[in-house]
């Protein structure tokens, strides 16, 4: 049983902690949801409008495009950084040359979403960029317009977020794969399973647990696209490769719509909320947490 | 015990006093948004030191390397205690909701004190309800700059006119060189060709349009986008992709791409990434309408005192320098630009951008402002995306011109 004063001085402890959560988390989204309800352009007084912000919201054609480029992000994620993390943490694991391979996967995780886009812009550049000219070397007649062309800009990009990406999600399964115990597999092979059975059935399933921690991660990370896109297209042409977060940007710090952008960041923290949530109680009710 | 504080006290005046000359000679600030590339950066710090050992005032320039993200820190700066002394700007509509505000302060004694260094043209620029504010530091003019060893590679010569034009273009072409830059990347540069051509449609329909007066659907704006398309059509142009600052320059100098339209500062650009000067000229684009006369598009660059400034009465003495004829012509020199003040000296200008100066002044061109300028920035930040839809589909012109429209309608509608 604590004491009064066992109690007070653990309080102490959180308290620095807490008035950091306050002021710099909760105040400030308190403030947006505000704002959300008013017209103003971060200078004037702010005018109430209700709810119109959000009404505009489902008739705007951009914010409709900028919810499926979401879409696409955060399908492409799960399909590609996190399924080749995947692969490549099992094909790297106990493989010959493994930091090797390891390190080669995880050095473009140590390069900030900025540089990335920068990277690849150069990339991807329509008459010098490094894609064109080897097609160009290679004889091949490919020139695509891998930033302007729609909705090739979005894949392009989501090609850069992947290689960015990918050393994460290897990193989180490996560490998983050093969790699961020897036994099981040690069990399987001696009971004639190959290793792709021995994948499918024994390590894959005790996976699950950081399966759900990496796709919840990725999910939300995709959902909050920005640096990379910012940098390589600012979400053009005319919007086109938007995804919630840069409209949200572009609304709010291009046009001033502070009310708008921050109506924007609402539907978006709940969306990202709302599926994380489901996600991961539905991992939960199946009991796929643990093993 | 008496001794020591009285030594303590001596000892905590001195240091007041010492801290109160530190605040004293610390430089005033001065927030810029061109510090990504082209970096300004180095001309302001030099400019800094000039304008200290000048008047004993420095400044300490704080870049941004976007736009975007220097527009919200001034924004969020501008009513705090923050605010910075200095920053650069925009001219006409880009300064005008910061002014309703109250947050920039008036210069209208210093422009009076200059009144026979500036062209009336310019103050207009900077003035509202009749007071002005800020000042133009440099000044630059929109024309299209040329690769002078291709058009002489092909036996061509600046066009004088828009036959002559679309010639010079016809032959680049045939020869396997893109005839014109143009781009949708960073999405700005994409009003380029649409001031150029409307202006050359009918310079007071181009005021008008800026200005709410005419719409986006006239068809004399129609068939200023109809000679654009005709242009995109017969393959003129560069891939809409290809980067204005990192790739232009060099297909320019590779003789890739003969022809960019942009302002006067673009030399700097092409220069720094080492194309020569000897490859470099400039030309004013023809009218393909012969009866909107001569014209050519002014890009005024303002620096503005925050009203809200920490050293309000510092910054007006940085402005009076920086405006008279030395302050002025020692950055110019520095970027190698034209300086806004007509007293400046101008003897270090590069041949190209002075023979480009002697042909808009000595053949009496019509100077119109800037779009991005001239028109309401709600506008034109949603206009450079609907330029770049047309850009990349010129069959969506109808489309495009009616979302504009429609654009304008929102602002005006509110805004008149």
């Amino acid at each position: 049983m604590k004491t009064t004063r066992e109690r007070v001085v653990s309080y102490l402890f959180i308290l620095p902690a807490l008035v950091l959560v306050v002021v710099l988390l909760l105040v400030p989204m308190l403030q947006n949801i505000y704002y959300s309800f008013f017209n103003w352009n971060g200078i004037a007084k702010p005018v109430f409008i209700g709810l119109s912000n959000y009404a505009k919201l489902l008739v705007d054609r951009d914010f409709l495009i900028s919810i499926r480029n979401t879409v696409i992000w955060v399908g492409f994620t799960l399909i590609f950084p996190v399924f080749g993390g995947l692969l490549v943490a099992v094909f790297v694991d106990g493989v010959r040359f493994e930091r090797f391979f390891k390190s080669i996967f995880f050095i473009p995780l140590t390069i900030s979403f900025v540089a990335t886009g920068i990277i690849w812009t150069y990339m991807f550049g329509k008459e010098l960029g490094v894609l064109n000219n080897l097609f160009e070397l290679l004889g091949l007649k490919l020139k695509p317009s891998w930033l302007t062309g729609v909705p090739l800009n979005t894949f392009s990009m989501l090609i850069a977020w992947t290689w960015q990406q990918l050393g994460t999600n290897m990193v989180m399964f490996l560490m998983g794969l050093g969790t699961i115990p020897v036994e099981p597999i040690e069990a399987s092979i001696i009971d004639g399973a190959s290793r792709f059975e021995t994948f499918v059935h024994v390590k894959f399933p005790m996976l699950r647990p950081i399966t759900t921690v990496v796709i919840t991660m990725a999910m939300v990370n995709s959902f909050k696209a920005f640096d990379i896109i910012y940098v390589m297209t600012r979400g053009g042409p005319y919007h086109s490769s938007e995804t919630l977060a840069v409209t949200m940007f572009r609304e709010t710090f291009t046009m001033f719509k502070m009310g708008y952008g921050s109506a924007i960041s609402i539907v978006l923290s709940i969306i990202v909320i709302a599926v994380s949530a489901l996600y991961i109680q539905r991992m939960a009710k199946k009991d796929l947490l643990y093993y | 015990m008496k001794t020591v504080l009285r030594w303590a006290a001596v000892a905590l005046a001195l240091a007041g006093l010492a801290a109160a000359g530190f605040a004293q000679a610390k430089d005033l600030v001065m927030m810029h948004d061109k510090g990504g590339n082209p970096n300004y950066q180095p001309f302001y710090e030099a400019m800094g030191k000039q304008v200290k050992q000048a008047i004993g005032i420095g400044f300490t320039p704080t870049p941004y390397p976007t736009t975007d993200v220097f527009n919200a820190a001034v924004r969020a700066a501008l009513p705090t205690k923050q605010a910075p002394d200095l920053f650069t700007w925009w001219s006409t509509y880009r300064m005008k909701d910061l002014i309703d505000q109250g947050l920039v302060a008036e210069t209208t004694d210093l422009w009076d004190k200059h009144k026979a260094e500036f062209s009336k043209g310019l103050r207009d620029a900077f003035t509202f309800n009749g007071k002005v504010y800020g000042f133009a530091y440099v000044v630059e003019y929109w024309g299209v700059w040329y690769n002078t060893e291709v058009f002489a590679k092909y036996k061509l010569k600046p066009p004088k006119t828009w036959g002559e034009f679309l010639k010079v273009c016809d032959t680049l072409k045939r020869n396997g060189v893109i005839p014109i830059f143009q781009t949708v990347q960073a999405r700005w540069p994409t009003f380029i060709l649409f001031e150029e051509l409307v202006a050359r449609q009918n310079p007071d329909l181009y005021v008008d349009l800026c200005e709410g007066r005419a719409k986006y659907t006239d068809p004399q704006v129609k068939t200023a986008f109809g000679v654009w398309a005709d242009l995109i059509k017969k393959g003129y142009f560069t891939d809409p992709s290809t980067d204005l600052f990192s790739e232009a320059p060099r297909l320019f100098d590779q003789g890739k791409v003969a022809m960019i339209p942009c302002g006067s500062w673009y030399m700097t650009v092409l220069t720094s990434n080492g194309v020569p000067e000897s490859k470099i000229d400039i030309f004013v684009m023809p009218p393909h309408n012969p009866s909107a006369g001569k014209l050519a598009i002014l890009e005024a660059t303002p620096i503005l005192i925050a009203e809200n400034a920490p050293n309000l009465e510092a910054a007006k003495k940085v402005a009076d320098y920086w405006m008279g004829p030395e302050g002025n012509a020692f950055y110019a020199k520095l970027v190698g630009q034209y300086p806004s003040n007509s007293k400046a000296d101008t003897s270090y200008l590069a041949k190209a951008r002075v023979n480009f100066r002697k042909t808009l002044v000595g053949e009496n061109y019509r100077i119109l402002n800037r779009y991005w300028e001239a028109t309401p920035t709600p506008i034109c930040e949603q206009a450079v995306d609907k330029f770049a839809e047309f850009i990349l589909n010129p069959d969506s012109l109808d489309k495009v011109l009616n979302d504009l429209d429609w654009i304008a309608y929102d602002y005006w509608s509110q805004n008149k």
